[in-house]
């Protein structure tokens, strides 16, 4: 349980990092935070032979709120408001950062049950996303909420959305070369509600099955918008398109269990060592319920209360 | 930029304990096997060495973390505490009797990286039930059944 050889290259500024990365004889790997590269490395599923140590790139490390107009211009009456993550955030910074306030409590949420306190206090956000486990959970929280990754190369910058990001098992939109530099998570607008449901069979593991949710009502307590994401079901995180016929509908018990059944019906579902097919179908008709409804709850505690302030 | 040639040896200098320790090693090297076998710190354990068991435990600059997942050769601008500079910590000696007077270790293999997660995220933290128990999944102990080191850290918080 040792790395085999490889050469360590520590870099200073982001230029190192894209000029190291875009030599392709190289095959340099990213190291951040290492929680899911060293265990790779340890046990010689991955054998690179250059890693690029990032840790030292401060400007990586900075997290912050932007607020945003309809344009997408920066402005101080937002209709948006994105958080803008750079990749080298540790998952701990972000998960104490969102306690802060209502609008990020489902990253919140979604971060408790990511490995341990003592590997989050290491492990960073982008690396997460890059390594794209397709049962973690910052992948499918990134998809829920409509996220935007930055990736650089010494050819420039690009923006790739979530929905295009996540590509299959391991495997995101990053080319040879390229580099995840820094992410923003669309944030719920206010009175959104959300819920965020894991099944595991120890807490810490990967998830067998992750749901996240956010959904708006009006005051008439019909669905304005909602989004769900799966985890833990195929090679990616999935967003879930039959929730949508919902919009402007009320909602109701029997909604989300129909929703439910549409999405067991279509998708396919494995056996494996953790748990049998039939056994996962049952789970996913349960949780994806589950979740649909203490969003809606969630959301419905909040025009309440939204209107009581009116009033 | 710092360029280490695989295979090749190169001399670090690493902050444990208030210490300085320098020695010549490979990047590849794990920060578990450079603090037992380059430090003679024998206190930090090494179970899984993927980051599972988390026997190996230490502290960077105050947060615990997992040396089983850390390259020693990139720990060179870091404060490193192992279990062997927090038993001389103000605190340790009531988490040794927390542990002692709730039956928290058996055979004592894991108690060094739980006592060092306990040290960071637990003493004197008024952590809530769930925050223990999820500090606690950090580590695998195969004696105890956990009810009595969820007891001592109770007892700690």
């Amino acid at each position: 349980m040792k790395p085999s050889a490889f050469d360590y290259i520590r870099v200073d500024t982001l230029d190192e990092a894209l000029s190291v990365l875009a030599d392709s004889d190289l095959e340099a790997k990213v190291l951040a935070g290492g929680q899911s590269l060293l265990p790779m490395l340890n046990m010689r599923l991955a054998q690179p032979k250059a890693l690029v140590d990032i840790n030292r790139l401060a400007a990586l490390a900075t997290l912050g709120r932007l607020e945003m107009n309809l344009a997408g211009v920066a402005t101080q009456s937002p209709d948006t408001a994105f958080l803008e993550v750079g990749a080298l955030v540790r998952q701990r910074q972000l998960e104490r950062y969102a306690l802060e306030e209502e609008r990020t409590r489902l990253i919140h949420t979604a971060l408790t049950y990511v490995g341990h306190p003592q590997t989050r206090n290491q492990g960073t956000v982008g690396g997460s996303l890059a390594h794209a486990d397709p049962s973690a959970e910052l992948p499918l929280l990134f998809l829920t909420l409509g996220g935007t990754a930055i990736i650089q190369s010494t050819r420039g910058e690009r923006q790739v959305a979530a929905e295009e990001f996540f590509q299959s098992y391991f495997t995101t939109a990053i080319e040879p070369g390229e580099m995840l530099t820094k992410t923003l998570w669309r944030l719920p607008v206010p009175d959104e509600g959300m819920a965020f449901k894991e099944y595991r069979r120890r807490h810490g593991d990967f998830a067998l099955l992750a749901a996240a949710c956010t959904m708006k009502i009006g005051s008439d307590r019909k669905v304005q918008h909602v989004r769900l994401g799966l985890g833990g079901l195929a090679d990616t995180p999935l967003l879930v398109d039959e929730v949508r016929e919902s919009v402007g509908e009320h909602w109701a018990k029997e909604r989300a269990r129909a929703v439910a059944e549409a999405v067991v019906n279509r998708l396919d579902f494995a056996d494996d060592y953790q748990a049998s097919s039939s056994y996962r179908r049952q789970l996913a008709s349960v949780l994806i319920a589950t979740v649909l409804d203490a969003a809606y709850e969630d959301a419905l505690a909040k025009e309440g209360k939204h209107g009581v302030d009116q009033g | 930029m710092e360029w280490i040639k695989a295979d090749t040896l190169t001399a670090v200098t690493l902050h444990v304990n208030g210490r300085r320790y320098r020695a010549a090693i490979e990047p590849r090297m794990l920060l578990s096997d450079f603090l037992r076998q380059e430090c003679g710190l024998t206190g930090t354990h090494v179970g899984c060495e993927h980051g599972v068991c988390g026997a190996c435990t230490v502290l960077v600059n105050g947060e615990a973390v997992r040396s089983c997942l850390m390259l020693a050769v990139s720990m060179t601008d870091t404060e490193i505490t192992t279990i062997e500079g927090l038993a001389r910590h103000p605190d340790f000696p009531a988490v040794y009797q927390a542990f002692t007077e709730n039956h928290a270790l058996q055979c004592g293999f894991c108690t060094p990286g739980i006592v060092v997660s306990a040290m960071a995220e637990v003493v004197g933290r008024k952590k809530k039930e769930e925050e223990i128990v999820d500090v606690l999944s950090g580590h695998l102990c195969r004696c105890t059944g956990y009810h009595g080191i969820m007891s001592a850290l109770r007892e700690i918080t």
